[in-house]
């Protein structure tokens, strides 16, 4: 549906009660509506083909005695997006629950009922999401109130019930601490002999309040660094999520050079994810030799990242208003001299795992949903695309300079595991045409950075979607007057594709469990958003990488 | 001649005992370099179970069957290995023992494990139990037949009957076939890719085993490697009955070597596969079964 | 009268201590411990004069031919030969241990009266002990079966306020009827009438047509097969009559009852026999045997694996375990028609392991049964899903279960080895004498890794794992010593036969030796087996059969020498670091603890197993009353 004929439909429906305004481009459109007919509108825009992004509750009682809570959607076709708004009394922050009929909304009223003390009537499992076990109630930590650093006393009988079994189950404790799982969360797997009969999920075990940190501590050009490290995995693509979201906020144009560098950055992360993801695919249904492989091909690329970032990690390159370093002809050789090096291996284990009858045999059929059901939960990525779901930002939304490239969007519509293996799989080519398109298209000069106005005016809203090797990453900014965010929302992948597992895992073997959910590659610590500092790390000593593999490989010490 | 019959169980204990943690080295180092890896040192399961002995007993269940599995699953390993006719020499138990009883110590080093995991009382240990004897079940017969399928040639189940060249017996179409099926159940038996199934290190945490530490794990993990070999030598025995001199030494060395091509194999093909659902697994063995049970009546015709 | 009174008396005046009783016990009925101690008073001294019987039968030399007790115009034959002894001999042995048992065991009912149960109880065992005394297949059968049928009849019902009971022993009664109607017919249409012994009617089967002959058999194996409890015939009413009945008596039903089959099949097919065998072809018949246990040991145990309830475990693993005597017998049958001296000998190996297996099975399915009651009357439930964790609380009982479920699945150096490794070892061997045969042995050493399955299930799920802690309200306790007795005694018996079974080989060929007219007859004339089969306190061997060479051999002393050897090196390597040992909870990831949600249940033990063979069928609970009986 178009954004025109959208807004009729809606002023059709819901009269005087909706206000209709455009964001900050015209891609965003945004609906402020009364909180009567908040859910209706909701229902009305998934109907009308909008896909649930996510929703965004903030506290701001300080400037208007109120609390607001948005509904993000976008519509992918039309390539827009719509951010439906209201807002609640301080005293009553009350609203009707969409997660019935919109069950990919059913997390994020959850973690408003912790951080914000929201409530959402007819949510269908109004139990704790995000606060640990031992948190007191009443006590919520994003309210302005509440101090980033609060420690409060531990609290007795306020932990998390697991679901009750269904009839004549058994429950399979997995995690936190459990080899498929290589971040803390626990699955509850309700197992009838070995068939998974359900599924219950607790995770969030070391959110640590990045949002709140940087909504309280930090400045707006500080925050990339924090955001970056959101992810073990995918820092370029937060830190230029949060960044697009300042700059779209702000209304801040960067240099087309910069766009292009960011580009090739968040592909050369795809490769690299993509690459650890297939490995631990491997290592999930028991094949170390595609674990190993896998990982001694990405290896050049997190040297090369190295060379590219300073850090083997893709860390440190984008800042709000453009990237950090440049990249010099020097290392524009040496990035193709990469490419060309990983395509021809990659070739080769591809063919080795898409010929491979056993292959075939662990993830065909394993954690099947139908694309319908695959809509309902929004699921993101690879996962939806696995599914028959044609959905991918760079093409639907396109940020950075993906408007300017031209690249395939791998769909399988098996809809199950072997899916998502095959167009992650296949996305690692078209990465990889992607970075070679963007050295050759990039302008050969031009700034790096954009000189960013010292005071970014307040209260401007700002959305930004970053296609991150696992999906759609969303941050949503509002900018705050101490020059800092005011309300900054991260909603990484995971965050949604982690609410459809119990589905997936639904009448599969329990010894499907670890691919099933390693499918959707989850990074629990994107989901959680965690903070962690090393205060051991006192010293500093760099290490040459042969030290290191001495290190790893003798017993001495160096 | 006599004090060599009365010798041979004990050369078979020691060679086996000193030997196995040597053939699970070359399967890891045989891995890693399917992997691109360097690998540990071959020595390195020596270290293994020795570092292994130092450690604390974990006891999670405070009854003596859980004290008891470890206890049994190496004595029944030791016993097996005890008895063959390795190096082609019957020792002094041949007389008394057949084949048979064989292939009940082996099922009975199967039960010390389950036993072990049921005791340990850990949901995992219990799945992984259950796919342990499973997988018992469905390869056992296959185990039987390549035992007695000299036997019912030769209608005799002694342990001479397990190396049936030494016996004379020719290589005809059932030996043809059963040395087809023992090769494809041969990664069932020593428990690897891809068909560790029960210990299933990603989603059952090494199942049976995920409870005990220490000692009672090294002694586990010895039993299985002296298992492994055990069928390696089984494999060489059977179906390789011309690598003999007739000089014992020789024999032994020439066995230890055709093993180690045995070991090969079962690295090569546990670093190509992924590990299978025992639901697959189980279709798969009952065709071996089946190839099985054409084997013997194949044996018993003569052919 | 009577040629041998010295068997016959003791055999009768049991019978009339049995039948005495019957009718004194239920008069103390209402003081239940007094009433316990009064029946086993009775049933004890009635055993031990049949054992002594039975014994000196077997051992010592029984009657040569049927002698008749007369009443009036109406001749019952008797026949007390070795056979018999030995049958009356473990008839014996059970039923006393097991009114031993009864004395505390009948506590776990208070809401019933003693006074059936006492009366009935008696009367079952003198309806066996007659049954396996007869030796026709009108009169004297009748009477023998009737009463043995309808006195289990008010056993199995014994807990008759509960609506599967009562449809259990109707069901049982039903088609127990149908067996003596089959049996009896079989007799008519071999042309007995009454007081035809079975030698007598053997020599009227001379010169019949293939037809009758058929006719006859087939009755006879239908009829004596649904006693025994072989598939499918077993599978009708064994299960739920053996689990619902009172804990001594299932161990009497399985442990000896079913033998009373056997024992008709074995004087049908080993012992009624036309003379010289004329037109009877033992080859196929011994076939048919065969394939029946072979068959009947593949399913049993397979549904047994698939049994929740303690005791349907135990009962469809009788039907199991009855397959194996079954195909022992078909094997010897089978091999015994060969014109080979050499394989009639191996079926001489077949028949001592088919009736070592009978011995075995009474000794360690009783003693299963008695733990099955034991469980019951420690925790109130039977139920494997909510069992586990007993091991701490009723050692003894569970050390005892351990013996049993060892021997049953057969583990070297047991009682279920030493008799299976007969029946594997004679079918094995028989070579292309019978392709079929060798295969049926294979089938059985499959199956015997299934028994192990099931018992591990068993033994693991009720005594180690864990459960019993949030399920079982009530506080539990090790059973009274007069339960554990009876147990303990038969783990002894079990340890015995497992460890000397050439005792038990010698007790049996003797007691063939002195059948007179056994098919086999010859191999167990003195020196018979000379030569082809040595039995000693050094194991079993057979050998030089074809030819010089060993052709099998156990030894269940070796064995245990050298796991006790090879133990007593893991010991000490266990040992060698000095390694201290440090009690931890459960491992469950780090986030819940080991509880009755999570631990994992005895439904789901072996899933992919029991899916690959569900064609195999198995119900795991007995239809309720009439009203369920439909299907919705």
């Amino acid at each position: 549906m178009t954004k025109d004929s959208l807004i009729r439909t809606l002023r059709d429906g819901f009269g005087p009660a909706l206000t209709v305004s455009e964001g900050a481009t015209p891609k965003r459109l945004v609906l402020d509506i009364d909180r009567t007919a908040f859910r209706a509108a909701a229902l009305k825009l998934r109907a009308a083909g909008g896909r649930y992004m996510v929703g965004v509750g903030s506290d701001e009682r300080d400037r208007r005695g109120a609390f607001g809570m948005i509904h993000l959607f976008a519509f992918d076709k039309d390539g827009f997006t719509v951010a439906l708004r209201t807002s609640a009394p301080a005293e009553t922050p009350e609203f009707d629950s969409i997660a019935p009929e919109i069950p990919a909304a059913g997390w994020t009223e959850r973690e408003y009922m912790d951080l914000l003390g929201f409530t959402f009537k007819g949510n269908p499992k109004p139990k704790k999401l995000i606060l640990a076990d031992d948190w007191p109630a009443g006590i919520h930590p994003l309210r302005k109130e509440v101090p980033y650093n609060l420690v409060p006393p531990s609290a007795e009988d306020v932990a998390y019930e697991l679901d009750e079994a269904p009839e004549g189950t058994t429950t399979v404790p997995i995690g936190p601490f459990h080899p498929s799982l290589h971040e803390p969360a626990h699955f509850a797997v309700y197992v009838d002999g070995e068939t998974i009969k359900g599924c219950d999920y607790r995770g969030f075990m070391t959110h640590r309040g990045i949002e709140k940190l940087c909504q309280t501590q930090v400045s707006y050009n500080e925050v990339p660094f924090v955001a970056e490290r959101i992810c073990g995995i995918c820092g370029s693509v937060h830190a230029a999520a949060y960044s697009q979201s300042v700059e779209e906020a702000a209304g801040i144009k960067i240099a087309r050079r910069a766009e292009f560098i960011r580009t090739i950055m968040l592909e050369i992360e795809r490769l690299h994810s993509h690459l650890l993801w297939l490995g631990v695919a491997g290592h999930l249904i028991g094949y170390d030799t595609i674990f190993m492989q896998s990982w001694r091909v990405r290896e050049p690329i997190m040297w090369l990242s190295e060379r590219l970032t300073g850090n083997r990690k893709t860390y440190g390159m984008i800042v709000i208003g453009g990237v950090r370093r440049d990249i010099t002809p020097a290392l524009r050789e040496d990035i193709l001299g990469v490419l060309k090096k990983v395509e021809t291996e990659v070739g080769g284990l591809k063919d080795a795992v898409l010929k491979d009858t056993s292959i075939h045999r662990r993830t065909k059929g394993v954690g099947f949903i139908p694309r319908e059901e695959a809509e309902a939960w929004s699921l993101l990525g690879p996962v939806a695309r696995g599914r028959g779901v044609d959905i991918d930002v760079r093409r639907d939304h396109p940020y950075a300079a993906y408007d300017e490239l031209s690249f395939d969007v791998p769909v399988m519509d098996s809809g199950d595991v072997w899916g998502t293996l095959v167009v992650r799989l296949l996305e690692i080519f078209e990465s990889i045409k992607i970075v070679r398109q963007a050295l050759d298209k990039m302008p050969s000069d031009g700034p790096l950075l954009t000189e960013v106005a010292d005071v970014l005016p307040a209260y401007r809203h700002g959305l930004s979607m970053v296609e991150a090797p696992r999906g759609e990453s969303v941050h949503y900014l509002i900018t705050g007057p101490e020059n800092r965010p005011e309300r900054w929302r991260v909603r990484a992948p995971t965050y949604t594709n982690l609410q459809g597992v119990p589905r997936m895992l639904l009448d599969n073997q329990l010894a499907d469990f670890p691919i099933i959910v390693g499918s959707i590659d989850p990074c629990f610590s994107c989901t959680d958003r965690v903070l962690v500092v090393d205060g051991r790390a006192r010293s500093r000593r760099v290490f040459a990488r042969s030290e290191i593999e001495a290190l790893g490989r003798g017993r001495r010490k160096p | 001649m006599r004090a060599l019959t009365y010798a041979a169980p004990l050369i078979n204990a020691l060679v086996f005992l000193l030997a196995a943690p040597l053939y699970e080295g070359v399967l890891r180092k045989l891995a890693a370099k399917i992997q691109s890896r360097q690998g540990p040192p071959l020595i390195q399961p020596y270290r293994d179970l020795l570092k292994l002995l130092g450690k604390q007993t974990l006891n999670s269940a405070g009854s003596w069957p859980f004290k008891l599995a470890p206890l049994g699953a190496f004595a029944a390993a030791l016993a097996v290995v005890v008895l063959i006719p390795f190096g082609g020499r019957l020792g002094v138990f041949a007389g008394r023992l057949d084949v048979i009883v064989v292939i009940y110590l082996l099922t009975l080093g199967g039960v010390a494990v389950l036993l072990g995991a049921l005791a340990s009382r850990n949901t995992f240990a219990l799945i992984g139990a259950s796919r342990e004897m499973v997988t018992m079940i469905m390869v056992e017969p296959v185990l039987a037949v390549t035992l007695i399928l000299g036997a019912v040639k030769l209608r005799s189940l002694g342990l001479a009957a397990a190396m049936p060249g030494a016996a004379g017996a020719k290589f005809t179409l059932a030996t043809g076939l059963m040395l087809a099926v023992y090769l494809l159940a041969l990664q069932a038996f020593v428990a690897r890719q891809p068909f560790d199934i029960a210990e299933a290190e990603v989603e059952l945490l090494e199942g049976p085993f995920i409870e005990y530490s220490g000692p009672n794990y090294a002694l586990f993990k010895y039993a299985m490697m002296l298992k492994q070999m055990f069928y390696a030598w089984l494999f060489v025995s059977v179906f390789l009955p011309w690598i003999r001199t007739g000089i014992y030494p020789a024999d032994i060395v020439l066995q230890l070597a055709a093993m180690l091509v045995v070991f090969l194999l079962i690295g090569l093909v546990g670093s190509t596969n992924p590990r299978l659902r025992i639901d697959q697994a189980v279709r798969y063995y009952a065709v071996l079964i089946v190839l099985s049970l054409a084997a013997v009546a194949l044996a018993v015709k003569g052919w | 009268m009577f040629t041998r009174p010295d068997l016959v008396i003791p055999v009768f005046a049991a019978l009339a201590a049995l039948a005495a009783a019957a009718v004194v016990t239920p008069l103390f009925a209402a003081r239940r411990r007094a009433a316990g101690i009064v029946h086993f008073a009775f049933v004890a001294a009635a055993c031990v004069l049949l054992a002594w019987a039975g014994l000196k039968a077997a051992l010592g030399g029984g009657m040569d031919e049927a002698e008749f007790l007369r009443l009036g115009p109406i001749a019952v034959p008797i026949l007390i030969d070795g056979l018999s002894g030995l049958f009356l001999a473990v008839i014996a042995v059970l039923s006393a241990l097991s009114a031993l048992y009864a004395i505390r065991y009948m506590d776990h009912y208070p809401d019933y009266g003693l006074g059936r149960f006492t009366a009935a109880f008696p009367v079952f065992i003198l309806g066996m002990a007659a049954l396996v005394t007869v030796d026709d297949l009108s009169l004297g059968f009748t009477l023998a079966w009737q009463l043995m049928t309808l006195s289990s009849f008010v056993l199995i019902r014994f807990e008759r306020r509960k609506p599967e009971n009562v449809r259990a022993a109707a069901k049982y009664l039903a088609l127990m009827e149908l067996a003596w109607l089959l049996v009896v017919g079989g007799g008519l249409v071999a042309g007995g009438s009454i007081g035809d012994s079975l030698h007598t009617l053997g020599g009227k089967l001379a010169g019949a047509g293939a037809g009758p002959l058929f006719a006859v058999y087939g009755l006879l194996l239908v009829g004596f097969g649904l006693k025994a409890g072989v598939f499918p015939l077993g599978q009708l009413w064994l299960p739920d009559a053996h689990s619902v009945a009172p804990s001594p008596v299932s161990a009497l039903l399985s442990g000896v009852m079913l033998k009373t089959g056997i024992f008709g099949l074995l004087r049908v097919f080993f012992f009624m026999l036309p003379p010289g065998g004329n037109g009877f072809d033992a080859a196929l018949w011994g076939l048919v045997l065969a394939a029946v246990g072979a068959a009947t040991l593949f399913i049993g145990t397979i549904q047994s694996v698939k049994q929740s309830d303690a005791k349907r475990l135990l009962a469809f693993s009788s039907i199991g375990q009855i397959g194996y005597i079954v195909l022992g017998m078909g094997a010897a049958l089978l091999l015994s028609g060969s014109g080979v001296p050499a394989v009639r000998s191996l079926a001489a190996v077949a028949i001592l392991g088919a009736l070592f297996h009978v011995l075995n099975h009474a000794a360690f399915k009783g003693l299963l049964f008695l733990t099955g009651g034991s469980l019951l009357y420690a925790t109130g439930t039977k139920d494997l899903n909510r069992l586990g964790g007993l091991i701490k609380l009723m050692p003894v009982s569970a050390a005892v279960a351990g013996v049993a479920s060892l021997s049953i699945a057969g583990m070297p150096p047991s009682s279920g080895f030493a008799s299976k490794w007969t029946i594997i070892t004679s079918s094995l061997l028989a070579g292309d004498a019978s392709v079929l045969l060798v295969l049926f042995g294979i089938a059985a050493l499959f199956t015997s890794v299934v028994t192990l399955a099931c018992y591990v299930k068993f033994f693991g799920m009720a005594f180690t794992a864990s459960g019993s802690e949030w399920t079982v309200k009530k506080e539990i306790r090790e059973v009274p010593v007069l339960m554990l007795l009876p147990k303990l005694a038969l783990a002894a018996v079990c340890i015995v036969q497992g460890l000397f079974p050439f005792l038990f080989f010698g007790l049996i060929s003797s007691a063939l030796a002195n059948s007179r007219g056994f098919l086999l007859g010859e191999a167990f004339t003195p020196g018979g087996l000379d030569g082809m089969l040595s039995v000693s306190l050094l194991g079993i061997r057979v050998h030089d059969l074809f030819g010089p060479g060993l052709n099998a051999a156990v030894a269940p002393l070796v064995v245990l020498g050298l796991l006790a050897a090879a133990l007593a090196a893991a010991v000490l390597l266990r040992r060698s670091a000095g390694s201290r040992e440090v009690a931890v909870p459960t491992w469950l990831c780090g986030y819940q603890e080991l509880s009755d949600k999570n631990r994992y249940r005895d439904h789901g033990m072996f899933a992919a197993f029991k899916n690959f063979f569900r064609w195999t069928g198995g119900r795991t609970s007995p239809k309720a009353g009439r009203r369920q009986g439909g299907r919705p």
